[in-house]
Formats: structure tokens, sequence, C-alpha cells
């Protein structure tokens, strides 16, 4: 209810100075009419109302800025309010200027009628017929005058005023007085005892008088009546420098004065109206414009006042759908009205409370899910298995601490890089993309590889699962790939599973061979003495075959017991070249007439390596490849060592390339693996131990056949500096 | 007789009479011509302990204000005679005032102007507009202060103005003579030491 009584606060006093101007303004219209009551007030009525009018004209002014002010502000309402102010100003304007004109027209015409040519001219008669009713008392005044001048004439400068009064008794004048030179009063005769000196004529009378001529005239009398004066010379008998005049003032009878009074007072006042009308006018008109300035301001005023009472709930409604606009729901507006408006400020105040009452809501949820975000996010940081996940283009959106250091790359500097992009410098990651790339593209709901990749650490073996994310999620079919390093499990498996074979091989085989062994030397002891020279020698060969490819084969066990058991590595400083350069020389003669030839890179880095297990990989690797070119004329095994710089480090590489006839394609997958082999003899683990021996030292190898011809076993060892290049797997060894 | 009239006169009328003096002794002593009354010559005399005066003022009547008086309108001309104790540091203090009051009207009837001192009522009438304002103009031997208002060593003047009663003329005209400097005839003030 506040806003309704500062609002009566504020009609209160502007009724009350409207209802007072109104009073001035009846008391000023009054006195314009009748100027006896209220004449003395008008003046200041005048004032009081101007600056009134001015009082109000200020406080329009300041609303009138306040109100464009706020338009040029573009505050909510301000249009309303100045669009309503101009209504109501038109509406108050028009009729009031309309009757406003058709009033100072009627005013005007109604002084006017006041007044007619008939009129005025009949008072112009009356006067007239005054004055000549008159004009016989004037003659006779003069006559009477005349005579007693006439009397006086010639005579002596001197009268006495017995003489003066006896003549006087000769007519009917009420006073004679004569006049000397220099306006001396020489004699004066008066009815009147109590007036003490008698008026003499004015300058101009006398000067007519002094020229010689006579001067009558009807004169108002003190009060009301009218007298006669009549003014003659009296020449004395001196001289014409000396000149006397005789000045006498008679009544004039009752009646006619009365009348002729009346006349005059009635003419004086219509002379003095037909001259007032003017300015009456321009009085009524000021009157009428002032009523009309009141009038108007006052409707100005009040538009204003209006206007805002109107616009005020509006701009209350459009200020509170700002703040909601701004997220503020609490806005709650005051409801000050019973009709519409307050109706809809009570809609707005109940939407806003359902608004405020959905934010929270949805801001407990946002705040739940982010509760279970990070949950996720805690949960996939701390796995150890990598996990990314790449948008339908391939580009990289979040990965984990495990993906980054599986993968070995800062992955969360390279959001939003495509997954070709960042394979491009990296090897390791161009491994996996290799590996997981075919997969992405084939648009499989599921799918799980394991890959292959070379890292600082060496060679991993990653398994890989693979999911597409549905088309509505937040990356619109994108992938989630989890990894897992499981080049660790991977060996641990494969020293066990061959640690178990060769344990039991060695069991299995070693047992019966010492039978074997005791019954050949057994059967030569027994046998021999009773066979001739002949017989005891082939059994003595016999035996001695026996005993020996027995102990060769108690070697043979010997070898797999150490392949199982994993003796420790004595990691130093190794020049791969020297080894090679070593070891090919010891081929470079052989019964197959194979060009055995070394291409040796000279700024290959040392690399930290066990060198009798690299003697072994060697031989292993050339007897590998003289096998391989078994029956080929013109067998080559070329030797090479070369420096490969990656991103990573640097690496030593050795490349084995013969001319043979390659390696078959079905065995090129496993070749490395125990037991596989294309030739007639062998154990079927020289590729298998050579394969061991690389990955003991952190190295990837792998083989193919080139384009050329011929098949090439590829073999990447660390450089020396790789502080840790070996230790996990040396973790794995077994004691 | 005449000290009744400071009675009359509020009190800020008086303050604001001595700014006018005081903005009036900057303006040339001798009347100018251009003013529509003026007050040409002032003699004092102390005859009797009581000081009498002689003025001319010429009265020069606007168009406007001669055109109301021959249509019958009466006007009332006022002759305004303080007098003043000099104070040095503060306004002049008005010791006494006289304010001599005529009204003309033209008589229609016996085509006379009349003139009647409202202080005395004396009438007096005369055949021309000039006339009747030629003999306003002279004073003659007006008896305007006592000598014992005076008290030894005051440093006294006298001042004088003459002017049209605006509050006299009828409603209508009243308006125009506050609106119009035309419709509100009068002289500057003329201030004399006292002899």
């Amino acid at each position: 209810m506040a806003p309704a009584l500062n609002a009566v606060s504020r009609l209160v006093p502007m009724a009350g100075l409207f209802l007072l101007l109104l009073a001035s303004l009846y008391i000023m219209s009054d006195a314009t009419q009748n100027s006896e009551r209220f004449g003395e007030l008008y003046i200041w009525l005048l004032l009081v109302n101007s600056l009134a009018l001015v009082f109000l004209a200020v406080l329009i002014g300041v609303n009138l800025f306040q109100a464009v002010r706020q338009r040029l502000k573009e505050m909510p309402g301000s249009r309303l309010t100045i669009r309503l102010v101009v209504i109501f100003v038109l509406l108050a304007l028009v009729p009031v200027s309309v009757v406003y004109y058709f009033s100072v027209k009627f005013l005007d015409r109604g002084i006017d009628s006041w007044f007619d040519v008939q009129v005025e001219a009949a008072f112009e008669d009356a006067i007239e017929l005054s004055r000549r009713s008159l004009d016989f008392r004037l003659r006779q005044a003069l006559s009477q005058t005349r005579r007693v001048a006439d009397r006086l004439a010639g005579g002596p400068e001197q009268v006495p005023a017995l003489v003066l009064n006896d003549l006087r008794a000769s007519t009917d004048a009420v006073a004679l007085t004569l006049v000397g030179a220099n306006n001396r009063i020489i004699a004066s005769s008066s009815e009147e005892t109590t007036r003490m000196l008698p008026s003499l004529p004015p300058e101009a009378v006398r000067l007519r008088i002094q020229s010689g001529k006579e001067y009558v005239a009807l004169e108002p009398r003190r009060g009301e009546g009218l007298q006669v004066r009549a003014v003659v010379p009296v020449p004395t008998a001196g001289g014409a420098g000396d000149r006397r005049y005789l000045q006498a003032r008679f009544p004039v009878a009752d009646r006619l004065s009365d009348l002729a009074n009346r006349v005059q007072k009635g003419f004086s006042r219509y002379k003095e109206l037909v001259y007032l009308r003017t300015p009456l006018k321009q009085s009524f008109t000021l009157t009428l414009s002032l009523v009309l300035l009141l009038s108007v301001l006052s409707a100005v005023w009040a538009a204003f006042f209006a206007a805002r009472r109107l616009v005020s709930p509006i701009r209350e409604l459009a200020e509170g759908t700002k703040a909601v606009a701004a997220g503020e729901y609490h806005k709650k507006l005051p409801v000050g009205h019973r009709d519409e408006l307050g109706f809809l400020v009570r809609s707005f105040n109940e939407m806003t409370a359902k608004l405020a009452a959905a934010r929270d809501e949805a801001d407990r949820n946002r705040r739940q899910l982010e509760r279970q975000r990070a949950y996720l996010q805690t949960v996939l940081q701390h796995l150890s298995s990598g996990v990314i996940s790449l948008d339908a283009d391939l580009s990289l959106r979040t990965s984990n601490v495990a993906a980054e250091e599986i993968l070995e790359t800062d992955l969360s500097q390279q959001v939003g890089r495509s997954l070709s992009d960042l394979s491009a410098g990296a090897e390791l990651l161009q491994h996996f993309y290799q590996g997981i790339g075919p997969l992405l593209e084939a648009e499989r709901r599921e799918w799980q590889e394991q890959v292959v990749v070379f890292g600082h650490s060496g060679r991993k073996v990653l398994m890989c699962h693979g999911a597409r994310l549905p088309q509505d999620s937040a990356l619109q079919g994108g992938h989630v790939i989890v990894f897992d390093d499981i080049t660790a499990l991977i060996q641990a498996q494969r020293d066990a599973a061959w640690g178990e074979v060769a344990r039991r091989l060695a069991h299995e085989i070693k047992n019966p061979l010492t039978p074997i062994q005791l019954s050949a030397e057994r059967l030569r002891q027994k046998v021999m003495p009773r066979l001739s020279d002949q017989d005891a020698q082939v059994l003595q060969r016999s035996t001695h075959t026996i005993v020996q490819q027995v102990e060769a084969m108690k070697a043979m066990v010997n070898a797999f017991s150490q392949y199982a058991r994993g003796p420790a590595m004595a990691n130093e400083p190794v020049a791969l070249n020297q080894l090679v350069g070593e070891v090919a020389e010891l081929y470079r003669s052989n019964q197959q007439q194979v060009q055995v030839q070394s291409h040796l890179d000279e700024t290959l880095p040392p690399i930290e390596a066990d060198p009798a297990r690299i003697r072994q990989l060697l031989h292993n690797l050339i007897t590998n490849g003289l096998e391989a070119l078994q029956g080929t004329e013109g067998g080559r095994l070329d030797l090479t060592t070369r420096r490969v710089t990656t991103r990573q480090g640097q690496r030593a590489e050795l490349e084995v390339r013969d001319n043979g006839p390659g390696v078959p394609q079905a065995m090129l997958a496993n070749l490395f693996e125990p037991y596989v082999t294309g030739k007639a003899k062998g154990t079927g683990l020289g590729l298998a131990i050579v394969k061991k021996i690389v990955e003991e030292h952190g190295g990837i190898v792998w083989a193919e056949n080139p384009a050329a011809g011929g098949a090439r076993i590829v073999i990447q060892l660390p450089a020396e500096h790789r502080p840790t290049a070996s230790k996990p797997r040396q973790q794995q060894e077994r004691p | 007789m005449s000290h009744a009239n400071t009675a009359r006169l509020p009190a800020w009328s008086a303050i604001l009479a001595a700014l006018v003096l005081c903005l009036g002794l900057s303006a040339p002593a001798q009347g100018d011509d251009r003013e529509p009354f003026a007050i040409e010559d002032v003699t004092v005399d102390l005859e009797d302990g009581v000081y009498r005066l002689d003025a001319r003022i010429r009265y020069r009547l606007p168009d406007g204000v001669r055109e109301a008086v021959t249509n019958g309108v009466p006007i009332v001309l006022e002759v305004d005679i303080d007098l003043l104790r000099r104070r040095g540091w503060w306004w002049d203090e008005q010791v006494a005032g006289l304010l001599q009051r005529y009204r003309l009207r033209y008589h229609a009837l016996t085509r006379q102007y009349t003139v009647t001192n409202l202080n005395t009522e004396a009438q007096r009438t005369f055949p021309t507009l000039g006339s009747a304002l030629q003999a306003l103009g002279r004073l003659q031997g007006l008896p305007a202060f006592d000598a014992s208002l005076l008290r030894e060593g005051g440093d006294y003047r006298l001042r004088m103005q003459a002017r049209l009663n605006v509050d006299e003329l009828p409603l209508p005209l009243r308006v125009r003579g506050y609106l119009f400097s035309d419709w509100r005839p009068e002289s500057p003030w003329r201030t004399w030491p006292l002899p």
C-alpha cells in the first residue's frame, strides 16, 4: 500500500493548490466585473496566479525532463509514460482550446454589444441640449457682469468693498471680485462668508482678459452643482497698462443644475465605459487566459501523474522481467492494485516463484551430475587402464593419466587434435593408430584388438577394447577406447609356459638318458669281450655314438633348462658393430659358399646389453639365414647396422637380409614363436630365443619379405643412455 | 496633516525609496526631457519654524493617459516629499513624509478640467488640460515640515517625486499601469539638502 499512500500524499497538495487557484481565479473574474469588491485584490491575485502558473510550469518542466531522460536511458515504461501524457494532454487541450477560442470571441462581441452608436449620439445630444439650456444663463450672467464692469469702468482704481456689495445686490451673482494688476484683489463681495479668499481664474483666462476679451463659462462647483464664472476687463481711467478685471460667479438654478449634472454623470460614465472597453476586454481575456493556462497546466500535470500511476506497475513488471532474464528469480513485485494489473503482478510473482523452484531443482541435478562426473573422472584417472575418447572425426576428446603413461604422450595438451595428426609426430602413436585405425573406421559397435607398439621403454603390447558411442551422446558417434599394457603379462605368461615346457622336456628327456647311457656302456662291457674284433669295433663305435648322442641330448636339455631359468643378465655398454663384425667373421667361410657381408654404420650408438646374449642372438640370426639359403645358388647374407632417430630417442638397428625364397606368408605372423620352423632340422628355438633376447633388452624385432625378394629380419635396440631401458624386463625375470 | 501619510507607507517602501534615491543621485540632476514628469525647480525656505516649499513640476502626460483623461477617466497625481536624515553607514532614516494628491478629471458638460486637491478637497477648474497641468505643476509656499522635527547637527535632506498613482486607475487600466511604464509615469527622485 506504500505507493498508493505516496500517490495520495502527492495528490492532496496538488488538488489543494488547484482549488486555491480556482478560487483566486473566481475572485479575479469577479473583480474584473465589480471593481468595488475585489478591486484592491485584483493585482495581487494576478501576481499570485502568475506565480502559481510558473510553479506549475516548473513542476511540469521537471516532470517532462525526467520523462525525456528516462526515455533516452531506455528505461522501462518511459515510452508508455510519454505516450499516455501526450494522449491526455491532447484530450485536455483540444476541448479547452475550443472553449477558449469561442469564449474570447463571445467576450469580444458581448462587450461590443453593450455600446451602440445611437446611444452614444443620444448622450451627445443630451449634453448639447444641457449646454444650450444653460446658454441663456451664461449670456444673462455675462451681461450682468458687463453692466457692473461698466459702472466701475473709468472710476478710480481703488473701489471699496461696500460699493461692490451694492453692485452685487443689483445682480444675482453670489460673488464679485475686482482684481487689479499682479492678481491683487482690490475688492471682493461674496454671499459666502466662510470663504476667505476668492478663487481667481486660471492663467489661461487671465491672459484672455488681458488681451481685452471677455470670458464666461459654466464650471462644476465643489460638490455636485454648477456655477457660472464670468470675467470681464474693467479699464481704469488711467491707461491701458493698468488692467483690472471683474470676476463674477453666478449660481445655476438647483433643478437645472441637478438635471444637467445627471446628464453629465451618465455621459461621463458612458464615455469612460466606451473608452475602457478595450482594456476591459484585455482584462477579461487575461483572466480567461489564466484560467485556460491553469486548466491546461493542471491537466498536463494530472496527465503526468496519471501516466506515472498507470505505468508504475508496468515498469515494475518490466524491471521484474529483466531481473528474471538476468537470472534473478527471487524478485517479488509489490502487489498494490486490485485490478487487472494487480492480477498480472500476482501472476508474475507466481511465475517467478515456479521458475525459481525449477531453477533450484535444475541446480541440484546439475550438482549431482557434476559430483558423478567428478567421481567418474577420479575413477578414470586412477584406473590402470588407459582410456581415451574420440569424437566422430577421430579427434581426441578426453584421456586419463594411465592413457598418457601408456601412450607416452601428454594427451591433455592435445585435446581436439585428430588421432592421425597426433600419430604423425610419435612412432608409438603411429603404431597405435595403425593398429586401431581400421577398426575405428570399420564402424563396428565393439571390438577388441591387441596392438604392438614401440615406445621409450621398448616394445609394448596393448590390449585395446573399443566401443562406439551412441549417436545421441555428447560426442555424437565417437569412440571410447580402453587399453592395457599387457606386455608384462604376456611375457610372464610366455615365460611361464616356456619355462614349464622346458622343465618338463628336460625332466622327461633327461630321465631316460641316463639309463640309455648306462645301458650302452654296460652292453659294451658285457658284449665286447665275446665279440670278434670286427664286431667289437662296430659295437665300440655304436655305443660310442649312443653315449655321444646322449651327451648331446643332455647338453640340449640343459640348454632348455637354461632358457627356462633365464640366468641374470650382465648388462654393460656394448658396441654392436664390434660384435656383428666378430660373429660375421666366424661365418665368412662356410660350407654353403654363402657370402656373409657386414655393412656397419660408424655412428651407431652404443647399447646397454649382455654381450654373451647378443652374440647368441647374432649366431642364431646368421644360422637361421644360412639355413634359409640352403639350396639357393649364390646365396648372400647382408648384416647392416643403422642409427635410427625417433622421438623416443636413439636406437641401434640391425638388419639381417638374405636373398633366399623368403618366409612363407603363413608363418610370417608367428615366426618368432618356439617350434615354428620351415626347415627339416633345427630345434625351432632359434628365432624364439632371438625374440626373447631382444625383448629382454627392451627392443623390437620383426620379419618381413621385402618387395625385392628374400627375407629380412630387423632388430631395434634402444641406445645406451636410456637409463631404465630394460628394468621392467629384469623385474619379470625369474630367479 | 502630512505626517499621517508616513504610517500609510510600508517600511520596505522607505528602503526601496532610499534605493531609488541612491540610483537617482547618480542620474543627472536636471530633469531629463525624456522623462514624462520632471521636478524642475525647488526652493525651500524656513518661515516661522515651518519649511515652505516652492517647486515647479513639469507634467507631460503620455498619450495613453491623456486619451484616458479626455475620455473622462479620473487620474490621481501625487507629489511625494520626504524628509531624510543621512546616516553614514546605514540607510537614510525617513524622518517625515508628505504626500500631496490631486485628482484631475474632465467635466464633459462644462468642457472644463477640474483639479481637486485630495488633501484639502479644494477644487479648481481649467478650460484646457494644459492649463490644468501647468497649475498642478506649480507649488507655492507649500508648508512641508515643522522645523521641530529636526534635531541639531543632523544631516537632513529633502527628496521629491511626482507620479501617477496607478492604484487609483479604474481596474482595466490598472493592469496596464502595472505592466507598462507608459501607464505609470513618474519623475525621478530629486534630493536637496535642507538650508
